[in-house]
């Protein structure tokens, strides 16, 4: 439904565009391009025959200007024959050697000559008759007859000058000039130009308090937009690098469009032209041009990772799918469909200014104003310059409307302030209606609210491409309207750029398969509540200290058990833990025993820890029966956790006279009994709950208690599930079985180094992984009657 | 290390059936958590965990079943478990949780036995 909505707003822009812009289109004013590229180079080469220079086989480069003041003359004296003999857009064709030599040749859209300018460094050529007369007759054609001489061969540094006026009789204050300057009787510059004064264009005077107040107002914004970036990105580095890791992925989308102007050559065509002028020495103005295009992406990370930053709750799922393609996870049919939606939407909105122009009585729209397809080399490329520069989307649509959604309680009001900041800000960058900022403020407003639906619509990327859809639909029809023969096939290859970028859009929202934003969206959430770095080295230095006051609860000296040899090991996981072993005496020359394991893990597992081990100790001055302390437990969890969590446990109570133990399992990980007498091993499961699932009597009914009886050298492993469910790279579990192995091959030596070799080896098996869970191992061995003694490792 | 975690809803008669996919642990239980909530607060309380597919579960995840499992039968409904793995049904087991939930070895077991009317556990 979306995807035909978006395809009827691409129709209804392009209709709307098809229809409205011959009437509003500056560059279109009347113009129909009789060459293109080829052709003005062809004619370049003729008239520098003509003028007794040879550039066949030189470099050329070519490049269309905009002349909006002939444009409104045109228009407003329609009968000024002079004006008629200029068009709105000029082309220029520079032609240049090895040697530094550079001659310039201009013309009208026709192809008529307007100037010609020689830049050889040993010009040398033969006088003949009178140049300068020559030359008015060859720019002036049939009207030279009426230009009436004002310099007759005035000496300059250049050469000598002549030059001719006419008055263009029905426009005052205008008029045709041609001025000529010869050496040694050569041509070196001549000239064609209409000029009008201000008044004579009808321009009326702009009101300077508006425009002042425009202007302040521009600043203002596009400065406090660029302080938001910059206190976003600060207040962000302080607590999360993800925004600048998502920049710094999303930015090769820029960054290609960037680069095609350059690798199509568009860029080096229009540089050479420039550096011409300026001049500069041949290619100083693309080394400067390709600066300038980093210092852009530059600017556009800086934009993206602050935009990201701002991202409130309710626009994630706008902008996770752009988080994944991102990532690398092209098949993605949610951002195929954002695109597919931005590119329709910058269609339509590309039609906004001009119906403005209609409702507004205005009869000139300036948007878009590019004339260099028609005489870029590879046209195609230059609509992707809409991925790159187009400031007042980025700022308005990703960055401001985001950050205002996020702080202020009402939507509409994020929307009316970031149209209100944005539409200043969008002015400075289209001024669509020159000289009248009342219009072109209107025109900006909706302009960025058209922006703002988009986004809200196509999302992230939506807003992000709308501008290339912009520029591709003017483009492709301002071509249609002025076609010219050699310009066909590029502007072809233009509006198939742009066609298939949007069909390829739409096909791949409809045969990618569905990306899962969940998680993308559950990582942007937790690094958006992740509190600030200083904070967080805070809470680092005081889990330090919890930390050490949890080792202390962990037995500080070995068990001493008569008989029994013992050995323990308890890593956290984490810098605290939810796991604990316990080793107490009680009264009666017992032992009290015990491996439990909080569910979850860190700072809230390691609380409910602390209270067993309190519980624990304040049981042993009682010494009740097992099962009644296992009740008692599991009410405390049951109250406490309110049903969040659990404790598992192995608890015992060893009579190393006897040689015998009571054993409970509170649904913790059955301990493994290693006989010493067949060489084998055996679980201990007695049927138990964990504490804590549950209040009522099924614990009690559920729970068993059995005895075990020790002979000498038999060994008793109680340990955590962080010992079996311990994780290689491949996500295999450590397991049971090789648990099972290891005990049988190295119990007969003893708890201590039985703890260090099942150490050895999930060391061994984890291989780079981190440890996931919290690893608690307590090994006793039954040793003969005059051996006593133990020994308890604390983890460091 | 992130592993993914589905989850699909469908009606099985007057029961909802979430069929449960992939590592249920700490990073994915929350979006569990939310689904069961969901389906408790639009007042459906038969609810039967498909988790043939479910691979792994950790304590944070076997915490959901806890959290919930009062209300819903209070309300007169039940969490049955169905179709759970060997190996995940050993984590299951070794907890206690057959003594606690009603665990049946396929869903559609598992909804008959909410027509039979023993549902509670």
């Amino acid at each position: 439904m979306k995807r035909l909505a978006a395809a009827l707003c691409a129709a209804a822009g392009l209709s709307s565009l098809w229809m409205l812009m011959p009437r509003f289109d500056a560059a279109l004013a009347g113009v129909r391009p009789a060459v293109g590229r080829e052709e003005a180079i062809r004619k370049a080469i003729g008239w520098a025959r003509e003028h007794g220079v040879e550039i066949r086989g030189w470099r050329f480069a070519a490049q269309a200007e905009l002349d909006p003041v002939l444009g409104r003359i045109r228009e407003q004296a329609p009968l000024s024959e002079l004006a008629r003999v200029f068009t709105p857009v000029r082309i220029r064709v520079l032609a240049f050697n090895d040697r530094g030599d550079a001659v310039v040749a201009t013309m009208t859209a026709e192809g008529r000559p307007l100037s010609f300018q020689d830049r050889r460094q040993n010009a040398v050529g033969e006088a003949a008759g009178d140049a300068a007369e020559q030359e008015l007759s060859r720019l002036a054609g049939g009207d030279s007859g009426r230009f009436t001489r004002t310099a007759d061969n005035v000496r300059t540094l250049e050469g000598s000058r002549s030059a001719w006026e006419w008055l263009d009789p029905a426009v005052k204050g205008a008029l045709a000039r041609v001025v000529v300057v010869t050496r040694n009787g050569r041509v070196i510059q001549s000239s064609y130009e209409y000029s009008a004064s201000q008044e004579a264009v009808g321009e009326p005077p702009p009101p300077r308090k508006l425009q002042a107040a425009v202007a302040v107002l521009t600043t203002a914004c596009a400065g406090g937009l660029g302080g938001l970036v910059f206190w976003l990105l600060y207040a962000s580095l302080r607590k999360r690098t993800d925004p600048f890791a998502f920049a710094l992925r999303f930015l090769w989308i820029p960054a290609a469009a960037a680069a095609a102007p350059f690798l199509s050559g568009n860029y080096q065509n229009e540089a050479l032209i420039r550096s011409f002028e300026e001049g500069l020495v041949g290619d100083t103005r693309l080394l400067l041009g390709i600066s300038a295009a980093l210092v852009v992406l530059l600017g556009l990370f800086l934009i993206l990772a602050a935009a990201y930053a701002a991202v409130p709750e309710r626009h994630l799922r706008l902008w996770s799918p752009a988080v994944l393609l991102a990532q690398g996870q092209w098949k993605n049919r949610q951002a195929a469909g954002q695109i597919w939606t931005g590119l329709a939407g910058g269609v339509l909105l590309a039609s906004a200014p001009y119906w403005l122009a209609l409702a507004l009585g205005r009869t000139r729209v300036r948007f878009l104003d590019d004339p260099a397809l028609i005489t870029a080399p590879q046209p195609a490329w230059e609509a992707l310059g809409g991925l790159v520069s187009a400031w007042e989307v980025y700022l308005a649509a990703l960055l401001l409307y985001p950050f205002l959604a996020g702080r202020l309680k009402r939507a509409w009001l994020a929307g009316a302030g970031a149209v209100a900041a944005g539409a200043l800000v969008t002015t400075m960058a289209r001024n669509v209606f020159p000289h009248d900022p009342g219009a072109s403020l209107a025109a900006a407003t909706a302009l960025t609210g058209g922006y703002l639906l988009i986004y809200h619509s196509g999302g992230m990327l939506g807003a992000w491409v709308a501008p290339l859809g912009m520029h591709a639909a003017v483009q492709g029809i301002r071509l249609a309207h002025m076609p010219a023969p050699s310009l066909e096939a590029a502007g072809w290859q233009m509006l198939a750029l742009a066609g298939g970028l949007a069909v390829g859009a739409l096909g791949c929202s409809f045969l990618l398969p569905e990306a899962d934003t969940g998680e993308v969206e559950t990582q942007m959430r937790e690094a958006a509540a992740a509190p600030p770095r200083s904070q967080t080295e805070k809470l680092r230095a005081e889990l330090a200290v919890a930390r050490r006051a949890q080792e202390g609860l962990l037995p500080q000296t070995p068990p001493r058990i008569p008989g029994f040899e013992t050995a323990a090991v308890c890593h956290p996981a984490r810098e605290v833990g939810g796991d604990l072993y316990d080793a107490q005496a009680w009264p009666g020359d017992r032992w009290m025993l015990c491996v439990a394991d909080v569910s979850g893990k860190g700072l809230g597992a390691a609380l409910h820890m602390t209270m067993l081990k309190g519980m624990l100790e304040s049981a042993a001055h009682h010494a009740p029966a097992l099962p009644v302390l296992a009740s008692r437990l599991n009410r405390a969890v049951a109250e406490t956790g309110r049903g969040r969590m659990f404790i598992t446990m192995s608890l015992m109570v060893l009579d190393p006279v006897r040689r015998t133990a009571e054993h409970l399992r509170a649904g913790h990980n059955p301990p493994l009994l290693w006989r010493a007498r067949t060489g084998e091993c055996e679980w201990r499961r007695p049927r138990g709950i964990g504490l804590g699932l549950t209040a009522g009597p099924a614990f009690e009914s559920n729970l068993e208690t059995e005895r075990l009886e020790f002979e000498p050298g038999d060994v008793l492993v109680l340990y955590s599930d962080g010992v079996t469910e311990d994780m290689n790279a491949q996500g295999e579990p450590f397991g049971e079985q090789r648990l099972v192995e290891i005990v049988r091959r190295r119990a007969s030596e003893g708890p201590q180094r039985l703890t260090d070799a099942i150490m050895e080896e999930a060391r061994a098996f984890r291989g780079r992984m981190e440890l996931h869970d919290d690893w608690t191992l307590l090994v006793i061995q039954c040793v003969d009657g005059a051996q006593t003694g133990g020994s308890v490792e604390r983890d460091r | 290390m992130t592993r993914s975690f589905q989850i699909e809803t469908r009606n099985d008669g007057n029961v909802r059936v979430l069929s449960l996919k992939g590592y249920l642990d700490a990073h994915t239980a929350p979006r569990f958590e939310a689904a069961v909530e969901e389906e408790l607060r639009g007042g459906r309380h038969r609810l039967v965990a498909d988790c043939s597919e479910l691979d792994y579960i950790s304590s944070a995840g076997l915490g959901v079943f806890m959290t919930f499992i009062d209300e819903a039968r209070a309300a007169g409904g039940d969490i049955k478990l169905a179709a759970i793995q060997p190996k995940v049904y050993q984590i299951f087991d070794v907890l206690g949780f057959p003594a606690l939930f009603d665990i049946q070895p396929t869903v559609q077991d598992a909804v008959a036995r909410f027509g039979s009317g023993a549902q509670e556990g």
